[in-house]
């Protein structure tokens, strides 16, 4: 299994409101051109060919389960001195030109999967090599040399130019406006893993976003991420399905399912600029998505999102295989764009406000239970035995360090919990809509926690950087480049 | 490696008399000694490095009995009433008025569950007894019911467990102490000395804490620490012992002792302060002071000192104190220990008529080191309870709670011994303070009823709170997991009964056993 890494991807937009459905443009070119999910279905998410979004490739078959590169069409990078970041693009597929600039090039490499993959903004262009020059964001590494027909390729649209947010459908008041015959964007891909699981990524309708999570309001979030089984070509679910978009799976626009279909949320409009990093894994296991403010500003805020199958099952495996999946981002937002989580995986109920509370970081997670319906899920963070909740333990401990016996800072796997509330929204009185189930069900893969006091944004000082710290103790898989702090 | 059970054994009590501490010494020493080490001496135990207390603590006169030729029948599974027939083979050393005491019996070598100690019922003859197998025994595979099976060979004492706790409470013998040798090697590999065993003592005495020789309601218990070390024993006499701070020890000969090493120093009249376990600074070769010790008078007579463990950089002193006198002062007793080689459950509880302010527990374990082997050598760890609560709590730095896990530091670290604090999973959803423990009684974390399962957490030790000693995940106990403590108490926790939930979420390990009456502990708790 080897790692890819979409690092520190910078947001162009900041002209257009259409900032806020970046995330869902980057995370599924993330996922279906470096990590090879396949294509499932859509609605006006037109990822998948050549076309609107997606301008060129060398790949033969770009709506295929696979990509297909004829000798001589894949790309290289770093050409030598003074040309280390320029990526080589067969000519005999495409000639660069400045047209290009402010594209976005995606690249899969199997050599440096944590150096050379991921989405790069294209800044600039080199006819003798006929070569893109892109924003490598480091801090001085050069990537690792390949050769030309080395690392497969595309080159898709500026991000001013990602799916916005479509009409609802044509269902009675009360419902889910987000799938059948609405045009809202959203698609369905399916991971490389064994059993196959589907991911809908979901520009939710207006009527269905949640802003300020009021009565009235929507329950959703501005983009959900959904995994399940059983998607259509229309890139939905359907109701009472194996998935765990709760709003969805009951059809119903009822407030109490508000938090329900977790993902990323930013109701806000232009001008603000976020890092976007994702870490996931070539067998198709999980996926974890951090968008940084710029500045580390807090308003509108940062937000993290991981989803995929856990590690360290417990057994036996439910025999359903969907409450083996789990999703944990934002549920809601408020209508400024505040109320992400703040890139914080604590658990909350949306008691006192949307997304944060007394300054900590709160998210909402969801999964379905082994008798097949959408449950709560947490992050099960290590904390004092008596006395202290989540948000606190020793990983917040003021002087903590490295650790004297191993002389280095201790990294402990996220547990992951079902059914323990029942429901997300717990403000005026709402109705419990989620079973109380607990059931543990393994740790999540590719975040980890630690001590906070580690510096933000910064890799492990072991010589290979194997891990990155975000902040508020979570820590991603990393082995890569030197970063921007 | 089988456990061993005392499950709410009701000893009776004559009103008054008897050290805490002392009495939970008693419990352990027969347990641990015998049922647990036993080896083919029903005298000297075989557990022990070393045993520092007075003849007739450890047999002597309150030895009512002992020997190799006992044999006990089969009980019958489906039956509850727990009476197990005991017999003598070649002697008839019974007596009438040993009903009441405690007789504990073992196979040496066995590893039986059925090697315990048990309260004799009645004495039907010279060589036969009766004694109730329900606190102990192993559970039958179908009823779970303790049973015993038929068993010959066995080794046998009987304890008048009082009177011999009350022979361990007398003022010369402050500073007695059993040193515990630990099977760490079995849990971690490499874990111990060259026998594999980590050491731990546990002493009546430290000069420090001032005891009043008239008011025997402060107590105070002395826990030392040898992850590597060997106990030596050797002994050598005093000739005096100044009264200063530190006091001066003079020996009558060569000590041979090494700065930073611990002992134990018992009979020294007149300046009582040097009775204890300490550890020494050498100044000479017949002299070395009492680091942490004060002068309480002039020295008379007496004296002599156990050279303790070396300074290893595993080795290190705590000191408890018992603000009340954590012992029966009338009534009956509950007594709970739970053992096997690498750890020991010691829960003493009186019964309810002064409750809730006498009660005290010793736990010890080897935990599974969660570094590699060579970065935490000899993990081991102890929890005293000593807080006069009324209730069963564990691991937290909160003294109302019950006070923490004490374990060695890193071997870099001046203190040699501090609290670690006991981290388990935040199984809520909804970031609510208090996950488990004594304020957990929420129903969201409950049962799974359609798998029947509950959620339950290991319990991790770490050590906030200290600069360059800073430790996430020192160690994982492997005698109590945690769950809600709105799990009904005595409630069976996994999938054959591994646990079993005490109080507050607390659970300790077991063997599936259902038994026929409820695992009393007096009181609140």
């Amino acid at each position: 299994m080897a790692l890819h890494l979409l690092r520190d991807y910078q947001t162009q937009d900041l002209i257009t409101g259409n900032r806020r459905w970046i995330f869902a443009y980057l995370l599924t070119i993330f996922l279906r051109r470096v990590l090879v999910y396949s294509y499932v279905g859509d609605t006006n998410f037109p990822i998948n060919p050549v076309g609107t979004l997606l301008i060129a490739t060398g790949d033969t078959t770009p709506t295929g389960a696979t990509p297909t590169f004829p000798a001589g069409t894949r790309a290289g990078i770093n050409l030598g001195l003074g040309k280390e970041f320029y990526v080589s693009i067969p000519v005999s597929v495409r000639t660069v030109s400045g047209a290009d600039v402010g594209r976005i090039l995606a690249l899969k490499s199997t050599a440096n999967p944590t150096f050379n993959s991921g989405l790069f903004i294209i800044a600039g262009f080199d006819t003798v090599t006929n070569s893109y020059i892109v924003d490598y964001r480091t801090l001085g590494d050069k990537p690792p040399v390949e050769a030309a027909d080395s690392i497969n390729w595309y080159l898709y649209e500026k991000d001013v130019s990602c799916p916005t947010q479509g009409a609802v459908n044509n269902k009675p008041s009360g419902s889910y406006f987000g799938d059948g015959t609405s045009t809202t964007p959203r698609i369905i891909l399916q991971s490389p893993h064994a059993l196959g699981w589907q991911v809908r990524i979901c520009n939710e309708t207006s009527t269905d976003v949640s802003q300020n999570g009021g009565t009235g309001a929507g329950t959703c979030p501005t983009t959900s991420v959904s995994p399940g089984f059983g998607g259509n070509v229309s890139g939905d679910f359907p109701t009472f399905g194996q998935h765990f978009h709760a709003p969805m799976w009951n059809n119903s626009n009822l407030i109490a399912y508000l938090g329900g279909a977790p993902g990323m949320s930013d109701n806000a409009g232009a001008g603000i600029q976020y890092r976007v990093t994702a870490v996931g894994d070539d067998t198709g296991q999980s996926v974890v998505m951090y968008m940084r403010r710029q500045g580390d500003a807090t308003s509108p805020s940062s937000s993290i999102l991981v989803f995929g199958f856990p590690n360290n099952e417990p057994t036996p495996l439910p025999v359903n295989n969907t409450a083996r999946l789990f999703c944990i981002g934002g549920g809601y937002s408020g209508g400024s764009g505040n109320g992400m989580n703040d890139g914080g995986l604590y658990a909350s109920t949306q008691a006192s406000a949307q997304g944060t509370i007394g300054g900590n970081a709160f998210a909402q997670g969801m999964t379905q239970t082994p008798f097949g319906v959408p449950a709560m899920v947490a992050a099960s963070f290590w904390t004092y035995v008596t006395g202290v909740g989540q948000q606190g333990g020793p990983h917040f401990d003021g002087s903590a360090g490295d650790n004297p016996f191993i002389s280095a800072t201790e990294l402990l796997p996220l547990d992951l919990v079902q059914a323990t509330v029942t429901g997300w929204n717990t403000s005026n009185n709402a109705t419990p809509v989620y079973p109380l189930a607990p059931r543990a069900m393994g740790t999540i893969p590719l975040v980890f926690q630690g001590r906070t006091n580690f510096g933000e944004f910064s890799p492990s000082t072991d010589p290979g950087r194997a891990f990155q710290h975000l902040r508020r103790g979570l820590y991603i898989p990393w082995n890569g480049p030197s970063f921007v702090p | 490696m089988g456990l061993h059970f005392v499950r709410g054994l009701i000893y009776p009590n004559p009103n008054s008399g008897g050290l805490g501490i002392v009495w939970r010494f008693k419990w352990m020493y027969e347990m641990w000694g015998f049922a647990i080490n036993g080896n083919a001496d029903a005298i000297n135990p075989g557990g022990f490095a070393q045993v520092i207390f007075p003849t007739n603590f450890t047999g002597g006169v309150n030895l009512l009995a002992s020997g190799s030729d006992g044999y006990h029948n089969a009980t019958n599974p489906a039956q509850v009433s727990g009476d197990c027939d005991f017999f003598t083979q070649s002697s008839a050393p019974f007596t009438p008025s040993m009903v009441g005491k405690a007789i504990t019996i073992w196979v040496p070598g066995s590893g039986s569950s059925q090697d315990s100690v048990y309260l004799i019922s009645r004495v039907v003859s010279g060589n036969h007894l009766v004694f109730n197998c329900t606190t102990g025994g192993t559970p039958d595979p179908t009823t779970k019911h303790p049973s015993m099976i038929f068993r010959t060979g066995v080794y046998y004492r009987v304890n008048d467990m009082y009177a011999a706790t009350n022979a361990g409470f007398v003022q010369n013998n402050f500073g007695s102490s059993l040193v515990f040798n630990v099977n760490g090697a079995l849990i971690n590999p490499g874990q111990g000395n060259a026998q594999g065993f980590s050491q731990i003592q546990f002493s009546t005495w430290h000069s420090n804490q001032g005891f009043v020789f008239n008011n025997p309601s402060w107590e105070d218990v002395q826990v030392t620490f040898g992850g590597s070390g060997q106990w030596n024993g050797s002994t050598t006499s005093i000739t005096n012992a100044t009264n200063t701070t530190p006091i001066t020890v003079t020996t009558g000969a060569n000590h041979n002792l090494l700065s930073g090493q611990t002992v134990t120093i018992v009979g020294v009249g007149g300046n009582w302060g040097a009775n204890g376990t300490f550890n020494v600074a050498v100044t000479s070769a017949t002299q070395f002071t009492l680091t942490g010790s004060v002068g309480q008078a002039a020295y008379t007579s007496g004296g002599t000192v156990y050279n303790g463990f070396p300074s290893d950089g595993y080795s290190g002193i705590t000191v408890f104190s018992m603000t009340s006198n954590a012992a029966y002062s009338a009534g009956q007793t509950c007594v709970n220990l739970i053992g096997d080689p690498t750890m020991l459950i010691c829960h003493l509880r009186e019964q309810d008529l002064f409750q809730s302010n006498k009660r005290g527990a010793f736990y010890f374990e080897v935990p599974s080191r969660l570094y590699p082997g060579n970065s935490d050598l000899h993990p081991m760890a102890c929890l005293v309870e000593s807080i006069n609560t009324g209730s069963l709590y564990t691991s937290s730095t909160n003294a109302s709670y019950g006070g923490g896990w004490f374990m060695r530091t890193h071997a870099s670290d001046a203190t040699p011994l501090r609290l670690h604090r006991t981290l388990v999973k935040a199984f809520r959803g909804d970031g609510t303070p208090d996950v488990f423990g004594q304020n957990l009684s929420n129903y969201q974390v409950g049962y799974n009823t359609t798998t029947g399962t509950v959620p339950e957490s290991n319990g991790v030790l770490c050590l906030p709170g200290v600069a360059n000693q800073y430790c996430l995940a020192r160690a994982q106990l492997r005698s109590c997991i945690f769950t809600g403590t709105h799990i009904p108490s005595y409630h069976r926790i996994g999938t054959n009964g591994q646990f079993i939930q005490i109080q507050n979420g607390i659970c300790w390990p077991w063997d599936n056993t259902i038994q026929p009456q409820q695992l009393l502990f007096f009181g609140s708790g």
